[in-house]
């Protein structure tokens, strides 16, 4: 194959270059970091010596290549089962039967035909400029194929990262693609390379000059020189170029828009998660598109180290031969942008139904999938049915895409509720769920441990789809009329109703006592219902051990309006720090949502409000030491079509106070119409009942609050001091940190000497609360801070030091962006500087922790 | 087969050589962990750590070309150190007596003082830089490291490392001119 001489060379000569340059100059320090060299004492040296070669255990056999080799056979059975039980830790309940073979083959109707298309044939919306360089397709067949992989294959790849490459590859890298589950495609036609930078520029001279800035989507498209990350992209003469010798190479650097937006413009689209990964695994159930085994020869990926470590950057296109499907690189060179929204649990929902249909991912979320691994990432990353992601305004040197011709997104596409499990607490009870005449219910998975379900529904209601009841045993199952049907014991039994059109009506399932009925849920058949996906800020708390989480989704709608089931569901509640599974979280759906006890004045626009508790309580988290950030997601299934919510409120507790939190600022979101009602109320196995809080009043719809925080916490800050206010009632809780300045970069960041961050900037510039707080404190310090003013936040305090003036008073409530003093240089300072401090309970936190939009100092 | 091959595979086999591969390589570590933790006990603690780690996993380390086994030895401390980190959250005072020994041990007492003096301003600017930095810094001077074994262990491009580590030493000289200039 043809190997030119790899035009990454230049940059990388560039960047050396620069840093040589940059050492010449700062010669001084580096001999400095080089003269400074701690060495070790030579007792330490001594006693460590001898303690390591008493356990030293000389290698038994001399270093024989060791062969991977897949799936299972090398693998110790016992470890896989413990490691396998890790792996389903997060999947618990599931007992989809398929999901238990492992490497189920793949239906063969899957296959595909190279079918190079040619301009001629392409639609006459394309631009002109683009029509003769889009790449050709390749015609995949659809069908049913197994999307994603099992543990058993995780652990062995992981096995083999470590082993054969010594990479610290995780097992929970591996986890957002299991289980593995049927998922039927149409038919689509797929680029057989990777789009190549003489496309993309193409595309950008196209959309004509500085359009990469806001041209897709309007968003960003790619990154160009002299953006971060020098890209080899140039805009020179009203152009956009590129080394000639780049021409062939993959683009990279492109935005997930600017790639989708590419696609649009040849009338293409990006494909589908599940599009590529049938692509690129050709109908076989490989790791790799070749087989079980990595081979470097045909992938470039970042091992073997020695015949890659010279080079960075991707491959010329067609440098390693195609898959079976005619695909170049569909593992390695550059990972590409897929269609849909990332979500790690998106396996495991799928999972619960027998079959998926084109699926297209969530229809929100904060990142896109990456697939196919690149020169930058270990073989592991290159399986086909690796997932990564990656927000989609976040270019990498690494990403780049292919587009395909298929079935059209609906970009609007049905999604469904889930429940989660019930367990009925003591004697019979019934749970109801209220229909309409478009929905089915399926109720997967009912376990029954009690003596019978007993399922009634109104005349013709529900119907039994046996084909979709693929279980351990049903026994019949089928109600007529107002009659009565029976499901006999047995351990586990999935059942599928189709509740035909009828009026709105009532379906109940009874249970006795001890039965219980996990996931239920309830498919509407219109496509109407929007999931809103929205994650916390980093919260952290304090020095004490917290004893719970809530986390608290605050619906405000018409106040005439308020349905019994505003929200229907919570689901998908994520702790990306704690990657805890989501199953251990509760949904406790409060019962009434009038509740006369809501201050009307801070709900605005005459809406009513209820907040919406989901616990986690002690016994959970109390393995959590304190200061670990918690950022947690929620993904809400809302139910009308004019509420407006604000989300997630997060509390952390102990002994009923709130000791940390954070909210997200106000959102709204207009939901489509819909008549569907869906859960009454759901209490989960060994929950508590929450009783409703009060709602946290909304910045710009606050009139006076009380003054009290929340919880009626009574703060002070440096009692005794001439500026301190005493005793103060704490500010209400935070909602939203702002940015204390307007403009003005940081120029010292947080660190164990320097317990805030400094924003320079000229002295009388306005510097402005960040948050609705209590004035704390107001006047000269005697520490040698200067003029300074501290505000309450409940469990927060801001602190504004060094200021010229002082622009509040002692007890005065700040809205958040108000002045609270100017820029100065007062007590211990060298030069104009606002130096800005958040403390919780006490104890100073990196405030960009909190101001996310700020970038790290410099 | 090369020297470094040889040495570490006759490590993998004999104590006599796994001392000397232990002897050559612990300065780096020992240098890489006192800088990012500061006090010489915790790095003695951490140090131990990560060569008890190395004594368990040498038998199964694959020589995978020149600065493998460096490349390997330092994700292991990066990660002994993050762990460290992780359990570890209040950043105690450093004083004189916490500071580890610089360079040889027969230095006249006044100038051994000065030294640690230095190394702790050294250190101070080092911990003002940003949390990627420091990595990147302490791995490159005090661990030996290519760029290309930092980037790896950090999971960043090459390029990216490079970048960070001109910035670290413009920031570090920044530093001392600022010092310089105060003073």
């Amino acid at each position: 194959m043809n190997q030119p001489q790899p035009p990454e060379k230049p940059l990388l000569d560039q960047i050396e270059q620069a840093v040589q340059q940059q050492q010449l100059t700062g010669q001084a320090t580096i001999d400095r970091l080089n003269h400074l060299r701690p060495l070790p004492p030579r007792t330490f040296q001594d006693q460590l010596e001898a303690r390591l070669l008493r356990q030293y255990q000389p290698q038994e056999e001399t270093m024989q290549a060791v062969q991977p080799v897949y799936p299972l056979r090398r693998i110790n059975l016992i470890g896989v089962a413990a490691l396998v039980a890790v792996l389903l830790l997060g999947i618990l309940f599931i007992n989809r039967p398929r999901s238990q073979v492992a490497w189920m083959p793949i239906a063969q109707e899957a296959t595909a035909t190279p079918t190079p298309m040619l301009a001629e044939s392409i639609d006459v919306q394309v631009p002109v400029s683009l029509q003769g360089i889009m790449s050709p397709l390749a015609r995949i067949e659809g069908g049913l194929f197994q999307m994603g992989t099992n543990p058993a294959e995780v652990v062995s790849a992981v096995s083999e990262c470590q082993t054969e490459w010594n990479a610290n590859c995780e097992l929970n890298w591996g986890e957002d693609s299991v289980p593995q589950h049927p998922v039927r495609i149409s038919p689509f036609d797929i680029e057989t390379h990777e789009v190549s930078y003489r496309q993309y520029l193409a595309f950008l001279n196209w959309l004509g000059p500085n359009r990469h800035l806001d041209g897709c989507l309007g968003q960003s498209c790619i990154l160009i020189d002299p953006d971060e990350l020098a890209s080899d992209v140039q805009f020179e003469n009203g152009r956009y170029q590129i080394d000639d010798a780049f021409l062939n190479f993959p683009v990279v650097g492109v935005t997930w828009y600017g790639a989708q937006a590419y696609c649009e413009a040849i009338d293409r689209r990006l494909p589908t998660e599940a599009e590529w990964e049938h692509a690129a695994r050709t109908g076989e159930n490989f790791f790799y598109p070749w087989g079980n085994v990595f081979d470097a020869s045909l992938a470039r990926t970042s091992r073997p180290l020695e015949a890659n470590m010279d080079l960075i950057g991707a491959r010329e296109i067609e440098s390693y031969p195609p898959n079976a499907f005619g695909l170049y690189d569909m593992a390695g060179n550059v990972a590409e942008w897929v269609w849909d929204w990332y979500r790690a649990t998106e396996y495991i929902e799928r999972s619960r139904q027998a079959e998926t249909d084109d699926p297209v991912g969530p229809l929100s979320g904060d990142e896109k999938v990456v697939r196919g691994g690149s020169w930058d990432s270990l073989p592991f990353f290159a399986r086909s049915v690796h997932r990564q992601m990656r927000p989609p305004d976040a270019p990498a040197n690494w990403i780049g895409f292919r587009c395909v011709q298929g079935k059209p997104i609906n970009a609007s596409v049905t999604n469904h509720t889930s429940a989660q499990a019930v367990q009925l607490p003591a004697d019979r009870v019934a749970v109801s769920l209220p229909l309409s005449d478009t929905t089915r219910i399926v109720a997967e998975e009912v376990i029954v441990v009690g003596d019978r379900v007993d399922v009634y529904g109104a005349d013709g209601a529900i119907e039994r789809l046996a084909e979709q009841a693929q279980v351990v045993a049903i026994e019949p199952f089928f109600i007529d009329g107002d009659t009565q049907g029976t499901v006999t014991p047995v351990p586990r039994t999935l059942i599928t109703l189709a509740v035909l059109p009828l009026e709105a009506t009532r379906l109940t399932i009874a249970l006795e006592a001890g039965q219980s009925l996990a996931f239920v849920k309830v498919i509407p058949d219109q496509q109407n219902l929007s999931p809103v996906v929205m994650t916390s800020r980093n919260i952290i708390w304090g020095t004490s051990a917290a004893q719970a989480i809530q986390a608290f989704v605050t619906v405000y709608l018409p106040a005439d309006q308020i349905p019994a089931d505003a929200v229907r569901s919570v689901d998908a509640i994520e702790d990306q720090y704690l990657t805890r599974s989501l199953n251990a979280w509760e949904l406790v759906q409060s019962a009434d949502f009038r509740d006369e006890s809501y201050p009307s004045g801070l709900i605005p626009n005459g809406m009513g409000a209820t907040e919406i508790p989901l616990s986690r309580i002690a016994n959970d988290i109390s393995d959590l030491q304190p200061w670990t950030p918690v950022q947690i997601q929620l993904t809400v299934f809302l139910a009308e079509n004019y509420l407006t919510i604000r989300l997630p409120a997060v509390r952390i507790l102990r002994n009923g106070k709130s000791i940390g939190g954070a909210t997200e600022p106000f959102v709204s979101f207009v939901l489509p119409q819909t008549e569907m009602i869906l859960f009454s109320r759901l209490i989960a196995e060994g929950a508590e009942e929450f009783s409703l809080l009060t709602v946290t009043p909304l910045d710009d719809a606050a009139e006076e609050p009380s003054g009290l925080d929340t919880f009626g916490n009574v703060v002070e800050f440096a009692p005794g001091e001439e500026g301190s206010c005493g005793q103060v009632a704490a500010g209400p809780s935070i909602d939203f940190w702002g940015n204390p300045m307007s403009e003005g970069p940081v120029t010292t960041g947080f660190s164990a000497n320097h317990p805030g961050i400094d924003f320079e900037g000229p002295e009388g510039n306005v510097v402005r609360a960040t948050s609705l707080g209590k004035v704390l404190f107001a006047g000269y310090s005697s520490w040698g801070y200067g003029n300074v003013v501290a505000l309450s936040h409940g469990p927060f305090i801001s602190l504004y030091a060094h200021l010229g003036s002082i622009l509040v008073q002692c007890g005065e409530l700040v809205q958040a962006g108000d002045p609270v003093g100017t820029l100065g240089s007062t007590g211990n300072s060298s030069g104009p500087h606002l130096h800005f401090e958040i403390r919780l309970d006490g104890l100073p936190l990196d405030p960009l922790l909190f101001l996310p939009q700020l970038a790290e100092p410099e | 087969m090369t020297d470094e091959r040889h040495q570490i595979e006759a490590a993998q086999r004999s104590p006599a050589a796994f001392r000397q591969l232990y002897r050559d390589y612990l300065p780096q570590v020992y240098a890489y962990v006192a800088y990012r933790i500061g006090s010489k006990w915790d790095t003695e603690d951490v140090v131990s750590d990560i060569w008890l780690k190395v004594i368990g996993g040498i038998s199964r380390f694959r020589y995978q070309g020149e600065g493998s086994f460096r490349a390997w030895l330092f994700r292991i401390a990066y990660h002994s150190v993050t762990d460290y980190f992780r359990q570890q959250r209040s950043a105690a005072e450093l004083g004189l007596e916490d500071v580890p020994e610089l360079h040889s041990t027969d230095l006249p007492p006044d100038e051994a003082l000065s030294r640690k003096e230095e190394f702790l301003r050294l250190r101070e600017h080092i911990l003002a830089l940003s949390p990627r930095r420091q990595e990147i810094l302490t791995l490159k001077f005090y661990g030996g490291l290519r760029n290309i074994d930092i980037a790896a262990i950090l999971q960043l491009d090459e390029r990216t490392v490079a970048s960070h580590l001109c910035r670290a030493i413009e920031d570090l000289q920044q530093c001392y001119r600022h010092e310089a200039e105060q003073s």
